[in-house]
Order: C-alpha cells, then structure tokens, then sequence
C-alpha cells in the first residue's frame, strides 16, 4: 500500500543522486511532494516562507540534506533552519545525505538536531527506516 | 732641632706619618704603572713621583721646621698627585672595561639580531608548513568527496539499471554489470583508504599516555574475534613489559594491524601459532609479534612496507596497512623490523621509546 506525504525537501547540487533519491522513494512506495533545492539558502527561503505563511508554501515533513553545496552548505543550513524552527515552534526532522564519512563532518553534525547521518548512495533498508520514521 | 722635633709630639708624629705617605708614594710607583700597563693596555702618563723630589731623610739635620713644612706640603702634594694618578688609571680602566662590554654587546647583539631573524624565517617556514598542510588536507577531503559522489551515484545507477533489466537480463549483461559492480567497490576502497592515511597524519599529534600493552591486545582480539576464531589461532602472550607511552589510538592501529596480517597471511598447512611479547632492549622497549604463517623471501622486505603494495593476492587487502604501521612507528621515534623466512613465519618488532 502506498503510503502518503505531503512534502519532503531534498536539498542537494548533485541532480543523479537527486535523481536516485527520488527513484527510491517511489520504489519503497512512499508517494507525494518532492521538492529539491539545490543549494541552502533556497530551501531555507522556502520554508522560511511556509512558516510565515507568506506563500501556498506547504511545510515539508521531512528535509533530507547534503552537505556540500554551493552558495550554503548544509551546515550553515543548520545553523539557520535550527534558529527559525525555534523563532516558530517547529520541529522538521533533517536527514543528512551525504558522501562525506569524514569523522569532522559527523561531529559537526551532532552538534544540530540531526534526525540522521546516511551516507550515499542510499540503500533501500535505510532508506526504508527514515521514511517510516519521520513521515 | 733634634731636641726641639722630639719634644714636639705632633711633630714627631708628623714624621712618622711623613715617612708612611713616602712609603706609600714610593710604592705607587712607575713600576706598578707599567705593570698595568703592560697587562691592561693602557697607557699611563708615567711620572716618577720620587723624581725631583726631596725625600724626607732622618740623617737630615740641616733641615728646619718650615723646609720640613715645605717638605710636608710637597709629600702632601705628591700624595694628592698620586691619588689622581691612581684615579686616572683606574678611570682609565673602567673606559677599556666599558669598551670591552659595549664590544661584547656588540657581538651579542649582532648574534641576537641574527636570531631573531632567523626566529622570524623559522615562524614564517612554519606558518607556510602549517598553511599547506591545511591545503592539503582540503584538498584530499574535497578530491575524496568529489571523486566519490559520481562513484556511489554511479552505483546506484547500476542498481537502478539491474531493477529495470529485470528478467530481462542476459547472461552477458550481467557479467558486465558485474565487473562494473566490481570496479565500482574497488575504486570506493582505495578512496577510503586515502582517507584514513590522511586520517591518521592528522592524528599524528595525538596524545601520549600510558597504554597497557595488555589492554590494547584485548580490544583488537575483540574486535577481529571472528577472524581469529576461523583461523583456530593459539595466540600465547609474554608481557615483560606491561604499558608504554604511546598514543593509544595510534597503538591500536598498529596492533590491529599486525594481528589482521599474521591471521590472513597464516599457512594452510598449520595451525596459526600466534606470540606477542614485550621487553626491554636497551634504550627501547620492543613490541614483537612473531607468527608460522607464510613468510617472505627477503627481496620482499621493502616491499611489505611501501602505499598499495600487497605479498599475496589470494585475500583481500589493499597495501596499507603495514604502511600505515611504519608510518605510525617511525613518526613516533621508533622503528620496525622484520625478520622472515618463506614458509615458516615472520616476526616483527617494532622498537618504542621507553
């Protein structure tokens, strides 16, 4: 049975693995609204704007995220994302998808609310458990 | 007169001191001078004082009161003369002293001011050191991350691939597909494994603490229990020495290391027989595992410690490991050695500070 979601961010440059993640998605018969960006501070516009309803915006339930990108990295997404979920009384999960196993990275990584650290590519088994967790 | 000067007690007294000052004249004489002369380099105005000078004698008795009164005022003078005299010299000494010192200081100074140019070289040698290291790890960290995103989506393409293929596929495809898979895991671990040769360059400057031989032993058997367990290994254990200062981390690795090798380089044909020990030998203390495994020829001795050089091809590994083991050694102060024979074993020692 497929099981719904209104919205899920995936914020990564790279368009295969976007690709991939969304081909997984559906594999694992998850079905609804993916939205990507490709760097940090577009999806942080975007949910800046739902939050304040300032837009048909519909707030994600989830935000899976890479951490080397262009413009805003993944952490400097942090570091913003973790104020306005404060400012608003929010509490969107972040996965973190990333090529990146380098022990900085992980530690850099505990220091937000991170729901997540996987590395690519996604397997279907890990996939499988964030999104029957966090949707 | 004789008469008159004895019953005059300040007079005689004034003789006695006439003749102290004479004597005292006579012995700051040209003879001193040119002694300190001779020594300091000075060169002194020399006047001999008892030149011209009509020295007071006792036999004397034509003198009178006033000639002796002039006589006084002249040793007075004389005296006086002498003190400057003396002072002069002394000043003089002092000058050549204060000479030697600003000459010293200038020397020193020189010396200091090349230090602290040499200083500002080193502080800058180390500043670049420092900056190019940073590079470096930057760009091994973005070139590995780089390189492996195209690699994981290209394997996961693949999948995508064979999902579609379904049934469908042929035999050759999926001998393709295969080798594709194959190429894929391999390029992956040698991307993980310049990472963790970077990793442990940075973990070079770790702390050193006491480590118990013992304990670090007990965690890697732990650890690679299964392996172990599948070899049959007898592992025997003689710790003559117990602990040693060492970073733990690296130890570990080191260890690790050695273990994992002798269990997947054993002989079929025996059992693995495994000693570690510990002991003292001289200025080091010496870590030394000793197995019946394989072995080497010894042209092969070089090789084993070199990046991405592998003995044996027949289990998996790729070159990094005793690499990393040397490295981890020889960074430390310490060295490694090894000692083989084809088809009997191997036995390394590795030589720590004590």
């Amino acid at each position: 049975m497929t099981k719904k979601f209104n919205k899920v961010l995936l914020v990564d440059d790279d368009d295969i693995s976007n690709y991939l993640t969304e081909v997984l998605i559906q594999k694992l018969d998850f079905s609804g609204d993916i939205e990507v960006y490709k760097n940090g501070e577009e999806a942080l516009n975007y949910i800046r704007e739902c939050f304040h309803n300032q837009s048909e915006n519909v707030c994600p339930e989830l935000v899976i995220l890479d951490i080397n990108m262009p413009v805003m990295d993944g952490f400097e997404f942090l570091e913003e994302f973790e104020k306005l979920q404060k400012n608003n009384n929010r509490d969107i999960p972040v996965v973190m998808l990333t090529t990146s196993n380098y022990n900085n990275d992980i530690q850099k990584a505990k220091k937000y609310k991170v729901a997540g650290f996987v590395n690519k590519p996604l397997t279907e088994e890990k996939f499988l458990e964030i999104l029957n967790h966090h949707l | 007169m004789e008469h008159f000067l004895r019953t005059t007690p300040s007079y005689e007294q004034l003789i006695e001191e006439l003749g102290t000052i004479k004597k005292k004249i006579l012995t700051f004489d040209t003879f001193s001078a040119s002694k300190i002369e001779e020594n300091t380099g000075i060169e002194i105005e020399k006047k001999s004082l008892s030149e011209g000078f009509p020295f007071y004698s006792e036999s004397d008795n034509k003198n009178t009161r006033k000639e002796d009164l002039d006589i006084l005022y002249k040793v007075e003078l004389a005296e006086a003369n002498a003190k400057l005299n003396k002072e002069i010299i002394e000043k003089k000494l002092l000058k050549q002293e204060l000479e030697n010192i600003k000459k010293e200081l200038s020397i020193s100074n020189q010396k200091n001011h090349k230090l602290t140019a040499r200083t500002e070289k080193l502080v800058a040698i180390n500043k670049a050191l420092k900056s190019s290291n940073a590079d470096l790890e930057n760009f091994i960290y973005s070139s590995s991350h780089d390189l492996r995103s195209p690699i994981s989506n290209l394997e996961g393409l693949v999948q995508i691939l064979t999902h579609e293929l379904g049934d469908r596929i042929q035999d050759s495809q999926r001998s393709l597909i295969s080798m594709i898979e194959t190429s894929i895991s391999r390029f992956k671990q040698t991307i993980l494994d310049l990472t963790e040769i970077t990793k442990f360059q940075k973990d070079e400057q770790e702390v050193q603490e006491p480590v118990l031989f013992e304990e670090i032993i007990e965690d890697v058997k732990s650890n690679i229990n299964n392996k172990i367990q599948e070899s049959g290994a007898e592992i025997e254990t003689d710790l003559k020495v117990t602990q040693v200062n060492f970073s733990r981390k690296n130890l570990r690795s080191v260890i690790f290391n050695l273990l994992i090798n002798a269990v997947k380089y054993r002989s079929p044909k025996r059992p693995l027989k495994l000693q570690l020990s510990s002991y003292k030998k001289g200025k080091n203390i010496v870590f030394e595992v000793k197995d019946n495994g394989l072995g080497f020829l010894p042209e092969q001795k070089e090789k084993l410690f070199e990046m991405f050089k592998r003995l044996h091809t027949h289990v998996e590994g790729t070159g990094v490991g005793l690499y990393i083991v040397k490295k981890i050694i020889e960074n430390s102060g310490g060295n490694i050695k090894v000692e083989s024979h084809l088809d009997e074993g191997s036995t390394f020692k590795i030589f720590l500070k004590a």
